[in-house]
């Protein structure tokens, strides 16, 4: 378990994709800089050694970032791209 | 199907001749002939392949995106707003499985902490990106470029008169993630995910190396001008301690990559026969190579009941969706 609390994860849950924008100024891009913050904490935290909480967990509401990307507009398909 | 335009067939018609190849494919072959044969000839993939092939696409597509948004001129936290908007934008759709092995590794969250975590760990990139004279950035750059030899069988020759006989020659195809200016030497850069801590054991896989070889002859070529090796961006995937990046580079003299070209002419030959004679035989001294091929299970069963395995454990992709070495980006 981290010591990031619930109230993280509900708040990125909280933000609604179709808003996000990189335009200055915007609510959208306040939205945008609150998730690329929150990965960059979550970096924080597991370089101090906190273990990432799992996506699942009894003591906290259930959060899939496939959720929070539902509603964004639907992109063409990609080809897969094979390295060796 | 995507509004992509449908690519040619990288085999001559009508038969199992390839004449586009690129290091994928070209690394089938070298390894196993069979492995080739269900990769390329008969397009079967682990079900699985599918989380590595999409979680590798997007990486790609970010540092494309943030390397183009760096060349115009955006500022650091601007660009990453950049990439990390069209990241979601194109992952909303994906759905990998999360029964499968490399789920835990090679998700959206992963996806997007990986993004975020290289941008940041090279804000102050040592390695500066090769700026092309039409003033683009050297990323996800495109090769495809005609060998002086090519198949010998008659389905080869596209023109025949009393003059001349034209046969097709073999291609070298591919795509170059990133090329790059450091020490005052070019390398092309490529990136590597790996879930183990690379140690000097693991960079070692990358001399010599089939892949890194052709990159650096293709960079040369591409390029016309000296390019010094590849750097290896080896990145550590983990799914609880950071991830970590290291680079490391490997190095190609010009005898180092004529002996691949002579080389390649001999296995290209191979495959020829193997495809004229419709068989590709096992090479079983291959079957342990990174930790285990995946048609391992498969070939260990009696061949009369392969296929049996085959579609229970992998899928089989239409023609059209089939490794090509000519579908462009």
């Amino acid at each position: 378990m981290t010591d990031d609390t619930p109230d993280d994860l509900d708040h990125l849950m909280s933000i609604d994709p179709l808003e996000l924008s990189t335009l200055p100024g915007t609510e959208g891009r306040r939205k945008l800089d609150q998730i690329i913050t929150y990965q960059r904490k979550q970096r924080t935290l597991r370089e101090a050694g906190v273990k990432p909480r799992k996506a699942k967990s009894e003591s906290a509401p259930a959060v899939q970032l496939s959720e929070l990307l539902a509603s964004l507009p639907k992109p063409e398909p990609v080809k897969p791209k094979r390295r060796m | 199907m995507p509004d992509e335009a449908m690519p040619a067939s990288p085999f001559l018609p009508g038969t199992h001749i390839q004449y586009a190849w690129d290091s994928t494919s070209l690394g089938y072959l070298k390894t196993c002939p069979r492995l080739y044969q269900y990769h390329m000839i008969e397009g079967w993939i682990p079900k699985e392949e599918s989380i590595h092939l999409r979680f590798g696409t997007e990486f790609h597509q970010a540092m494309h995106d943030y390397e183009i948004a760096k060349a115009s001129g955006m500022e650091f936290e601007d660009a990453v707003r950049e990439v990390v908007l069209a990241l979601l934008s194109r992952i909303q759709t994906w759905d990998p499985d999360p029964t499968l092995r490399p789920y835990s590794h090679k998700n959206k969250a992963q996806l997007l902490y990986l993004v975020v975590a290289y941008m940041d760990a090279y804000r102050d990139d040592p390695c500066e990106t090769y700026i092309l004279d039409n003033g683009l950035p050297a990323v996800e750059l495109s090769f495809k470029f005609q060998l002086d030899f090519g198949p010998q069988s008659e389905a080869a020759i596209f023109e025949f008169d009393e003059y001349a006989v034209n046969r097709h020659s073999y291609l070298l195809c591919g795509h170059l993630d990133r090329v790059v200016t450091f020490s005052s030497e070019i390398f092309v850069m490529d990136y590597k995910t790996t879930t183990t801590t690379p140690t000097d054991y693991y960079f070692a896989q990358y001399s010599p190396n089939n892949q890194m070889t052709l990159y650096t002859f293709a960079g040369k070529v591409v390029l016309d001008t000296v390019v010094s090796g590849v750097i290896i961006e080896a990145l550590q995937v983990t799914n609880e301690a950071p991830m970590k990046f290291t680079r490391r580079p490997t190095y190609r003299s010009d005898e180092v990559i004529d002996e691949w070209l002579d080389d390649l002419e001999y296995h290209l030959a191979n495959a020829e026969s193997f495809a004229t004679a419709g068989y590709w035989p096992m090479n079983d001294t291959a079957c342990g190579m990174y930790g285990g091929c995946r048609f391992r299970e498969v070939c260990s069963r009696p061949a009369a009941i392969r296929d049996r395995f085959l579609k229970s454990d992998f899928i089989q992709l239409p023609e059209e969706e089939r490794w090509n070495p000519l579908r462009s980006r």
